[in-house]
C-alpha cells in the first residue's frame, strides 16, 4: 500500500509543480481584441521589448537586431555604463575633464530611466542615481547665469578647482498644502512636497576668486531630473509635420489658456537649428523639458556625452566650461594653485610639438589658451560616438503591463474622459523615419571602416510604427511652487514610468521634473496647484478630484501599466 | 539494560523538551540566547546519539537491520551537524559592481580568503512576464578576472548556488540601487557530505521498512483485518487529495522568489500528507477513547498504527527534503528556524509511539490513543502555532 502511496504521490506532485512553473506564456493572448493588443506594443512592433526585469529600460529594439546593429549597440552600452577617466590618464574611455558634471552617464540615468529623488542634505553626485541637474538662472529674465554652464560643471580634474563646491549646496524638502487642503471630496488625503536647493555664493569658484556681475547676487536655483532614455529613438521618428499638426489642433481648440511656446498666431516659430556643426536647417523641437533640442542625433544625449564629461570628439574639439565661455578660464588661469600644477597636467595631456600655445613662457596665458582652445585632441573616436548613438536610438520601450485587465482598461477610459489624454496624447504613428541629424555628423576618422559615412545612415530605424508614448510633444504650464525655469514643460512621455522603482530601486515613483511626486496621485495633484497662474491641467485635475476612489485608483493603475 | 533504556528515552524526552523551551526562549530574547549554537546543546544531542545507539546494539537491533539502519542514519545526520558546527564556515559577501573582492567575513567575524577574486558584473531582478512581481534575483559574477583574463562567469540566483572549490555562494540580498549584491557564503564540504549520507540512509531505510515483506509496515499489516486495510488505503488516498489541494492553493498566487522551486510542492505536499494522516489518527484516537468495547478500541489502534508509520516517515522525509532545499536556497541545511524546530519536535514526539516494544504502556490501546491525541498538539503548534507565536522564515503567509 505504501509503495503505491509513493508511486502515486510523487508523480502527481511533480506534475503540479511543472504545470505551476510554466512561465513561457506570452502576456498577450491571441484571442485579445486587436485594439487592446496593440496597446501592449508601446514602441510599436519595431521598438518594444517584452522583457520585464530590473533591466526593462536597457533592452535593444527589434530594429537593432533586424538591422544587424547588435554589436554596435553593445559597444555603445559600455560607453554609457562605464565611468570615464581623467583626460590625463590614458587608456579606455579617457577624456574626463578638465571640468565635468558626472563621471558616467549611468550616474544620472539609473537603470537608464529617470533620475531618483535625493534625500535632504548636501548635494551628492558621486553615487549613482542622482539625476538632478542644477538649473541656475536669473529670475528677472529666466536666462541661465553666464558664470556657470547650462548644465553646471561641479567637478574638476586637478589642478583645476571644482566650479561648484557640492558640499556647500543643500537640498531641502518642504511640505505643501494645496487649495483643497490635500484632500479629495470623499475625504481621502494625500501629501505633497517640493524641493528647495540653495547654492550659497561661496560655493561658486569664480565668485570666490572675485568674479561679480548683476546675477551673482541675484540668482535662483531649480532642479531638473534626467528623463528616461528608452524610446527616444521612436519619438525621433515622429514626423515634424505631425508635431506641428498637434500644435495646430491644440491652438484651434483654444483650450490651453496659457498659450504655446514656439508657436504664435497659428504658426510654428523658433525651430531648432545648429549652424555651428551643421548647416542651420530648421527642425521641430522635440526633446528636453525646455524643448531645447530637435532631432535625437543632436539632442540631449549627443550633447551630454560631450558636455557632461567634457570628452571631446571630432565635431566638438573644445570644452564646455561656462555659458560665457571665458569666465572660468580667466579666473582659473589667474589662480596660483592651478598655475603651480598646470605644467605637470598639460605635460600628461599633450605635447609642446602639437600645442605650443599651451607651453609658452606665460603660464597664465597657457592655461587660458588651453581652456578656451577650439582644436583640442579628439578623445572619443568617431566609431565610439557612432556606437553610442546606435545604442541611444536603439533602446526599446518596455511593453505595457496587464493592459487588457478590465480595471486597467476602465482606468484608460476615465483617463480619456477627464481629459488627461488631451496632453498625454496616447499614440502617434511614425513616418518614414529618414533619420535627421542637425549636426551633419560624418565619420572623418580615416582609420574607421565607416570613413566618410554619415551618422544618420548608421542608425536603427522605426518607419510607420504605431507607438504609445502618452505625450503631445508640446509644452504647457502647470504653475507649481518652485516651478521649472520659464514654467514651460514639455508633456512627459508616460510610457514605462510605472517600472521606475523596479529598474532603479528607488523608494519612490519619482514623478515630475524634479522627482517631487512620490506616487502617481501626488503627480496628478501637482498638475493644478495654480501657484501664480491657472494650470493648463486645471480642468482635468478638477474632474479627477470628483471621481470615486475606485475610478481614481483605476486611473493610477492604468498610468503605472503603460 | 533497564538503565540504558530509561536513559535513552529520558534523553529523547529531555532533548524534545529542550527544543520546545529553546524555541520560546529564542523568541523572547530575539534569538540572542544562542542556545542552538552552545556547547551544552551540542552535548545534549551527542549524549542522545551515543546512548541511543548503545541501547540499539544492546537490544540486538542488528537482527532487524533496516530498523538499525534507520537509527544509524539519524546518528549520521547528527554527526554531520557536529562536523558542520566545528569545521563549517558561514558568512556574508557584499559585492559592488566594479569592485573585486577576495575574502569574506564569517558569522564569527573572521576574515577568510577566497581561492579566487569575485567581481559583480551585473545584478538583475527578474519579474513574472508582464508584471512587476519579483520572480528571481540574479547576480552575474566574474571569477578570477585579471587585467588580461576575463576569468569565468558564475551566475547565482535564487535556488541556484554558485560553486568555487568547496565554497558555495547563495543569492541572499541586494543593494537598493541594484548595483550591489549580497551573497551568503558557505564552506562545509565534509559536514554536508556526512549529513547528506545520513539523509540518504534515512530515506533508504524508511523506504525499505515500508515496502519489504516482514518489515515495519508489512508486519503491522499482517496483524490487521481486510476491512482495516481497505480503510487505511481509503484514508491514504484522502490524505494525498488534501495534499494536492493544499499544494495547488500555494501555486494559485505569485510566490516570492525563494519559494519558486520544485522543492516547494514536494516539501509541502509530503508534510501535508503526514499531517493529514496524523489528524486521522487523532480522530481514531478520540473514537478509541470514547468507545467502550476493548476489542474495537484495539482494532482502531491497529488501523491507527497502519497510518502512523507512513505518516511519520512522510514527516521525516518532508523535513529532510526541506533541509536539502534550505541548503540549496539559504546556504545551510538546518537553521533552527521555529518551524524547523517544531517539526523536529513533532517527529521526536511521535517517535515514542513507535517504541511500543520498549515502552509497554504504549501497547495498551487506551494509553496509545490518549498519546496520539496529545501528540497531535505538536502538529497544531507546528502548523499554526509557530506562525502565530514564533514567526521565523516559514511565516510566508502572515
Amino acid at each position: 500500500m505504501s509503495k503505491r502511496y509513493i508511486n502515486i504521490l510523487l508523480p502527481l506532485l511533480a506534475l503540479t509543480v511543472l504545470t505551476a512553473c510554466d512561465d513561457e506564456t506570452s502576456p498577450i493572448s491571441p484571442d485579445l481584441d486587436p485594439t487592446i493588443a496593440e496597446q501592449y506594443y508601446t514602441g510599436g512592433q519595431l521598438g518594444t521589448s517584452f522583457i520585464t526585469s530590473s533591466k526593462a529600460f536597457e533592452q535593444p529594439t527589434p530594429a537593432v537586431e533586424q538591422g544587424g546593429l547588435f554589436l554596435a549597440f553593445n559597444r555603445g552600452e559600455k560607453l554609457f555604463e562605464k565611468p570615464f577617466t581623467a583626460n590625463t590618464m590614458g587608456g579606455e574611455r579617457e577624456g574626463l575633464g578638465p571640468l565635468y558634471v558626472r563621471s558616467s552617464c549611468l550616474h544620472c540615468h539609473p537603470g537608464y530611466g529617470h533620475g531618483k529623488s535625493q534625500p535632504d542634505g548636501s548635494f551628492n553626485t558621486v553615487d549613482v542615481g542622482n539625476g538632478y541637474l542644477l538649473v541656475v538662472y536669473n529670475p528677472e529674465n529666466d536666462a541661465y547665469v553666464s558664470w556657470l554652464a547650462g548644465m553646471p560643471q561641479s567637478h574638476a580634474v586637478a589642478p583645476f578647482k571644482d566650479p561648484l563646491d557640492e558640499q556647500k549646496i543643500t537640498l531641502r524638502w518642504h511640505e505643501f498644502t494645496d487649495q483643497w487642503g490635500n484632500r479629495f471630496p470623499d475625504g481621502e488625503t494625500y501629501s505633497l512636497r517640493y524641493p528647495e536647493v540653495t547654492i550659497p555664493r561661496e560655493a561658486v569658484y569664480v565668485i570666490r576668486q572675485g568674479y561679480e556681475d548683476a546675477t551673482t547676487t541675484n540668482y535662483e536655483v531649480r532642479l531638473e531630473s534626467t528623463l528616461g532614455i528608452y524610446g527616444t529613438g521612436l519619438l525621433d521618428a515622429i514626423p515634424d509635420d505631425s508635431i506641428v499638426a498637434q500644435y495646430d489642433r491644440e491652438y484651434a481648440d483654444g483650450l490651453m489658456t496659457n498659450g504655446f511656446n514656439f508657436y504664435k498666431d497659428g504658426q510654428y516659430v523658433g525651430p531648432y537649428s545648429n549652424a555651428r556643426q551643421g548647416d542651420g536647417t530648421p527642425y521641430v523641437r522635440r526633446f528636453t523639458y525646455a524643448l531645447s533640442r530637435g532631432p535625437l542625433l543632436d539632442a540631449a544625449g549627443a550633447n551630454a556625452i560631450w558636455n557632461i564629461t567634457n570628452v571631446t570628439r571630432s565635431d566638438r574639439r573644445y570644452h564646455y566650461l561656462d555659458l560665457n565661455g571665458k569666465i572660468y578660464a580667466t579666473y582659473a588661469s589667474k589662480d596660483p594653485e592651478v598655475q603651480a600644477g598646470f605644467g605637470d597636467y598639460i605635460g600628461r595631456y599633450t605635447t609642446a610639438a602639437e600645442h605650443p600655445e599651451f607651453f609658452g613662457p606665460d603660464v597664465e596665458q597657457n592655461i587660458y589658451n588651453y581652456l578656451t582652445s577650439q582644436d583640442l585632441p579628439v578623445e572619443m573616436s568617431d566609431d565610439d560616438y557612432a556606437d553610442l548613438m546606435v545604442w541611444h536610438r536603439g533602446l526599446a520601450v518596455p511593453a505595457a503591463r496587464r493592459i487588457d485587465d478590465p480595471r486597467i482598461q476602465h482606468g484608460r477610459e476615465v483617463f480619456t474622459q477627464i481629459g488627461c489624454a488631451y496632453c498625454h496624447r496616447p499614440s502617434w504613428t511614425t513616418g518614414d523615419d529618414r533619420v535627421q541629424d542637425p549636426n551633419r555628423f560624418k565619420v572623418v576618422d580615416t582609420q574607421s571602416k565607416d570613413y566618410g559615412r554619415e551618422l544618420a545612415t548608421m542608425m536603427p530605424r522605426y518607419p510607420n510604427q504605431k507607438i504609445w508614448p502618452y505625450t503631445d510633444m508640446v509644452q504647457h504650464k502647470l504653475f507649481m511652487k518652485n516651478d521649472l525655469r520659464t514654467g514651460w514643460c514639455r508633456t512627459t512621455a508616460l510610457w514605462g514610468r510605472g517600472l521606475h522603482q523596479l529598474c532603479t530601486g528607488s523608494p519612490y515613483a519619482d514623478r515630475l521634473h524634479d522627482c517631487r511626486a512620490r506616487n502617481v496621485i501626488e503627480a496628478i495633484m501637482w498638475h493644478a496647484t495654480n501657484q501664480g497662474g491657472i494650470s493648463d491641467a486645471e480642468y482635468s485635475v478638477n474632474r479627477f478630484r470628483q471621481l470615486s476612489k475606485e475610478d481614481r485608483d483605476a486611473v493610477v493603475e492604468f498610468i503605472d501599466a503603460i | 539494560m533497564k538503565l540504558l533504556k530509561t536513559l535513552s528515552f529520558t534523553a529523547l524526552g529531555a532533548v524534545t523538551a529542550l527544543l520546545m523551551a529553546a524555541s520560546m526562549v529564542e523568541k523572547l530574547t530575539g534569538t540572542a540566547a544562542g542556545i542552538y549554537g552552545s556547547w551544552w546543546f551540542a552535548t545534549a544531542w551527542a549524549l542522545l546519539a551515543v546512548i541511543g545507539i548503545c541501547y540499539c546494539l544492546r537490544r540486538k537491533l542488528q537482527r532487524r537491520p533496516f530498523t538499525l539502519l534507520l537509527h544509524l542514519a539519524l546518528a549520521t545526520i547528527l554527526l554531520g551537524a557536529l562536523v558542520t558546527h566545528i569545521w563549517g564556515q558561514q558568512g556574508m559577501l557584499h559585492l559592488r559592481q566594479g569592485m573585486p573582492v577576495g575574502a569574506f567575513l564569517t558569522d564569527e567575524q573572521e576574515v577568510v580568503r577566497l581561492p579566487e577574486e569575485l567581481e559583480l558584473l551585473d545584478f538583475e531582478i527578474l519579474c513574472d512576464p508582464g508584471t512587476t512581481t519579483h520572480a528571481d534575483y540574479r547576480s552575474t559574477i566574474a571569477v578570477g578576472r585579471t587585467a588580461d583574463d576575463d576569468g569565468r562567469q558564475m551566475v547565482i540566483s535564487m535556488n541556484n548556488i554558485g560553486r568555487m572549490e568547496g565554497y558555495r555562494f547563495y543569492q541572499s540580498s541586494y543593494d537598493s540601487d541594484l548595483h550591489g549584491s549580497v551573497l551568503a557564503v558557505s564552506h562545509d564540504p565534509w559536514g554536508i557530505g556526512i549529513t547528506y549520507t545520513g539523509y540518504g540512509l534515512l530515506f533508504l531505510s524508511m523506504l525499505l521498512l515500508l515496502i519489504l515483506p516482514g518489515e515495519g509496515l508489512r508486519l503491522t499489516l499482517r496483524h490487521s483485518g481486510r476491512g482495516q486495510r481497505r480503510w487505511a488505503i481509503a484514508l491514504g488516498v484522502v490524505a494525498m487529495g488534501i495534499a494536492l489541494f493544499v499544494v495547488s492553493r500555494i501555486y494559485a498566487k505569485p510566490l516570492q522568489p525563494v519559494l519558486r522551486s520544485s522543492f516547494l510542492g514536494i516539501h509541502v505536499g509530503i508534510i501535508v500528507v503526514a499531517y493529514t494522516l496524523l489528524a486521522v489518527d487523532v480522530i481514531l484516537g478520540i473514537a478509541g477513547l470514547c468507545i467502550r468495547r476493548e476489542e474495537r478500541r484495539e482494532r482502531l489502534m491497529t488501523l491507527s498504527r497502519m497510518l502512523l508509520m507512513p505518516a511519520l516517515f512522510c514527516l521525516a522525509a518532508g523535513i529532510f527534503i526541506g533541509a536539502i532545499w534550505a541548503n540549496v536556497s539559504w546556504g545551510r541545511y538546518w537553521g533552527w528556524d521555529p518551524k524547523e524546530v517544531w517539526a523536529l519536535v513533532t517527529m521526536l514526539v511521535y517517535a515514542f509511539a513507535f517504541h511500543g516494544e520498549s515502552l509497554p504502556a504504549l501497547r495498551r490501546p487506551r494509553t496509545y490513543h490518549a498519546f496520539m491525541v496529545l501528540a497531535f498538539l505538536t502538529v497544531l503548534m507546528t502548523y499554526f502555532g509557530v506562525n502565530i507565536l514564533l514567526g521565523g522564515l516559514h511565516s510566508y503567509g502572515s
